[in-house]
């Protein structure tokens, strides 16, 4: 039977198994859910959603079936902050202070997290806090809206769909760039400054940048060189407000890549042109955007300071979700502490307004008790983000599938999310988290809801191996 | 030639002492960064580079070198004042040198304030437990030398800070400064003596508050080891003969102990002031973990974690450095007030 099985997966999952080489974005220990969002879609590119549902069923299936990967579990996010801040979402792909607004205090926000922000420059920052800063400074082509997943025009001034600016195709995807767009410096922003900043991002192909988002995902090409037109960028300018992207492959969420941070145009040119050679350093009066926001002071991995951008375009573009005038806050200030525990005693010393990323599961429980002494308000939210166990299935032991699935059937995900993380999770059974489309349970429904051990047990017998239980309900592998 | 059991002749000989024990220390360095698992420029990159930009970055660092021309390399640059440039996520491309002179006021103002600290309480409780031998006194204040000196740092801070940020409210949490208020200019890096210099008295305010719980912490860790020595030496020299022949004179308790046997039981805390400054700055990591200081010791903790090989080395050997010649200034301190250490 298991040989049967293994030729089964073999056949079908060789693409999934072999990272790039096939979807171009899956690195199996560091590849982000935001890599899978974009991966799954494309793999879905241009066919019907009962198509796509098939596809990602067979995907998730094989993943169960082969178990390179265990999921399991699916984080909720949270945020702690003083109860006279207001329209704080946690939305799930971005988050973003300047619908927030204040009552009570001055028009300032001083926020606490324990990230550190790594680059400023859109071309190389792929981790998320730098993302979140970055999207706090820089407008894309289109932007989320405040609450949901849903896109806005953000720079465009619509949202291109098939036969309103997208070929039938889906390889050519046309843009009108609002008139009279500028950086936060007064350099003016238009169609060659976006065309300039994606080649720029591709080019450079800084190392562990999400270049390739753009690139390969994205079917741009990574050449400006016409050497080998099967990878040379094709972008159009034909005026300052209309920009052409011309892909190789049809990609039906290349809207989605435009609103993302790879995508955020900087200047290229000027006194203030972003560096062509390498990374922009991440200084004060180096990083400009054209965002709500500037960044008006910045001490590497201690704290920084974001100003309302008095020029920015788009105070009203946010108007149909309810808000006319965007930022509200006038000054954020983003501190980064060390640890947890620092981030909880700030928090309710009154030090910072708020608290997001990342507050120990035990703090989180201790402040929603102390919620109402403390005048502070706990919020949790829908997050994309997963953990999960990876296995290098090229080296032994963890190359025999068996064993793998062993481990698959003893995980107890129950004991993870209520003793570990106090309730603040919910197990995960799929490598698609719930949150998005096409997600099924399957690890759930191959190796049941509950740890099996006597089917461990059995496989693992096959090895020599036995499950010890401890007292405690741990289990180890002997 | 200088004399044997000169002044010169025993500065010299420190001198030329210190240089080994530096190489020892640079070679420990350059070994444990290399034994340890793990690689810098998969930390950096998160294993999202392709193998061919991981060998060239490696091949543009000289990680791919053999070890020895690796070592030879990192001495010369030691030995020029070119510590390289920074390889981690937060300080990537940026000289070594440059990040650590701007992290080091931070831990200078951090140590003088300890010191101070440590030197009050130390040598305080020393005194009074010296002076009543015996008594509750002496038993609370050798409990007192015991106890401090071996309560973790990390968390005898978290406590201060429980109390007396969260609780009380009476002084900040962590961190240097106030992130609601600019930073006074700088001019020496020092935010208490910049604050002065600039006329900033509400900003020297902010500094002193922002410095009193980290340097309360740490100063009360280390004046454990000043109390036990102070009270220790009180009792040698209160015995002396020349405490007698003052005690024989009538001179009062206060005057023969402030006067004779207090100064004279000062000379050992010197010889210790050395041991006491390595102890100083290793626990000025921990304080500057626990307190979000934004020095060394929280720039070493960083670069560890992220491998920053360049940045941990330059780090130890400024440090390394500074302990070094502050044990040279001791012993020449030392030699110069007891001659019969010279020979």
């Amino acid at each position: 039977m298991a040989k049967a099985e293994e030729t089964y997966h073999r056949r079908h999952c060789r693409g999934y198994l072999g990272g790039r080489s096939r979807f171009g974005c899956l690195n199996p220990p560091t590849h982000s859910v935001h890599d899978c969002v974009v991966v799954q879609q494309r793999e879905a590119g241009n066919s019907s959603s009962t198509v796509r549902n098939q596809l990602f069923t067979s995907i998730q299936s094989q993943l169960a079936s082969d178990v390179p990967y265990i999921p399991l579990w699916e984080g909720k996010a949270n945020i702690v902050y003083k109860t006279d801040i207001n329209n704080v979402f946690l939305h799930p792909v971005v988050f973003r202070y300047f619908f927030m607004s204040r009552t009570t205090s001055n028009n300032t926000l001083v926020a606490g997290t324990t990230d550190r922000v790594k680059s400023l420059d859109p071309a190389y920052a792929y981790d998320y806090f730098s993302i979140e800063v970055i999207n706090q400074v820089f407008d894309t082509l289109l932007v989320y809206n405040p609450t949901d997943q849903t896109l806005m025009p953000g720079l465009a001034t619509s949202i291109p769909a098939p036969g309103n600016g997208v070929s039938s195709d889906l390889k050519t995807w046309n843009y009108t760039l609002r008139a009279g767009l500028k950086f936060s410096d007064g350099s003016l922003l238009n169609s060659t400054t976006v065309k300039n900043s994606i080649i720029r991002a591709i080019t450079l192909n800084l190392p562990g940048s999400a270049a390739f988002l753009l690139s390969d995902v994205g079917q741009l090409g990574n050449t400006t060189s016409t050497a080998n037109p099967k990878f040379t960028i094709n972008i159009d300018t034909p005026d300052p407000t209309h920009i052409s992207f011309h892909l190789h492959q049809p990609v039906a969420f290349f809207n989605l890549l435009m609103a993302f941070s790879v995508s955020a145009p900087v200047p290229t040119f000027g006194s203030n042109a972003y560096s062509t050679t390498g990374a922009q350093p991440t200084e004060q009066g180096k990083v400009i955007g054209d965002g709500p926001y500037t960044l008006t002071a910045y001490t590497a991995g201690q704290s920084l300071d974001l100003t309302a951008n008095a020029g920015y375009y788009g105070k009203a573009i946010y108007a149909s979700a309810g808000f006319p005038s965007v930022p509200i806050i006038n000054k954020v200030t983003i501190k980064s502490e060390t640890t947890a525990t620092q981030l909880k005693n700030d928090l309710t010393a009154g030090s910072i307004d708020m608290a997001y990323r990342t507050l120990n599961p035990q703090d989180i429980t201790s402040l929603q008790i102390q919620a109402a002494s403390l005048g502070l308000k706990v919020q949790f939210g829908q997050s994309p983000q997963i953990r999960y166990l990876v296995f290098n299935v090229k080296t032994a032991p963890f190359n025999n599938v068996l064993l793998r699935r062993a481990i698959a059937y003893a995980v107890d995900r129950s004991l993870i999310a209520n003793d570990v993380f106090n309730g603040q999770v919910d197990p995960l059974w799929s490598m698609i988290p719930p949150l998005l489309n096409y997600s099924i349970p399957v690890f759930q429904l191959v190796y049941g809801s509950s740890p099996n051990l006597t089917q461990a047990g059995n496989l693992l017998s096959q090895f020599g191996l036995s499950i010890y239980q401890t007292l405690d309900a741990t289990r180890s592998i002997t | 030639m200088p004399r044997r059991g000169s002044l010169v002749a025993y500065g010299v000989t420190r001198l030329v002492m210190a240089f080994p024990m530096l190489l020892i220390l640079l070679t420990v360095v350059f070994v444990v960064l290399r034994i340890i698992p793990g690689d810098p420029i998969y930390a950096l990159y998160g294993g999202r580079a392709k193998p061919s930009v991981v060998m060239a970055q490696r091949h543009k660092l000289g990680l791919d070198q053999p070890l020895y021309l690796q070592f030879a390399n990192y001495i010369a640059q030691v030995f020029t004042g070119n510590f390289g440039t920074s390889l981690g996520p937060i300080f990537g491309g940026q000289n070594v040198m440059d990040v650590i002179m701007q992290r080091l006021p931070a831990t200078v103002e951090l140590a003088v304030g300890s010191m101070l600290v440590a030197t009050i309480i130390g040598i305080s409780v020393g005194i009074l437990s010296g002076i009543n031998r015996d008594r509750i006194v002496d038993v609370v204040g050798r409990l007192y030398g015991t106890i401090i000196f071996v309560i973790p740092i990390f968390w005898l801070g978290l406590m201060l800070q429980f109390v007396f940020a969260v609780d009380l409210k009476w002084f900040p949490v962590n961190s240097r400064f106030d992130v609601s208020i600019p930073p006074p200019a700088t001019i020496t890096g020092l935010y208490t003596i910049d604050s002065l210099l600039k006329g900033r008295l509400d900003a020297f305010a902010v500094a002193v508050r922002h410095l009193f719980l980290p340097c309360l912490t740490l100063g009360l860790v280390l004046s454990g080891f000043f109390t036990k020595t102070v009270r220790a030496n009180l009792l040698r020299t209160a015995g002396a003969d020349y405490v007698e022949a003052a005690r024989a004179r009538g001179i009062r308790r206060r005057a023969i102990v402030m006067r004779y046997a207090f100064k004279n039981a000062l000379i050992p805390v010197i010889t210790v002031l050395g041991l006491e400054f390595a102890i100083l700055f290793a626990g000025a990591v921990l304080t500057e973990t626990t307190f979000n200081w934004n020095g060394m010791g929280l720039l070493l903790v960083n670069s560890i974690e992220v491998q920053d090989y360049p940045l941990i080395q330059g780090t130890i050997i400024v440090y390394s450095f500074i302990i070094v010649i502050i044990s040279l200034m001791v012993d020449f301190l030392n030699g110069l007030i007891d001659p019969r250490v010279r020979y």
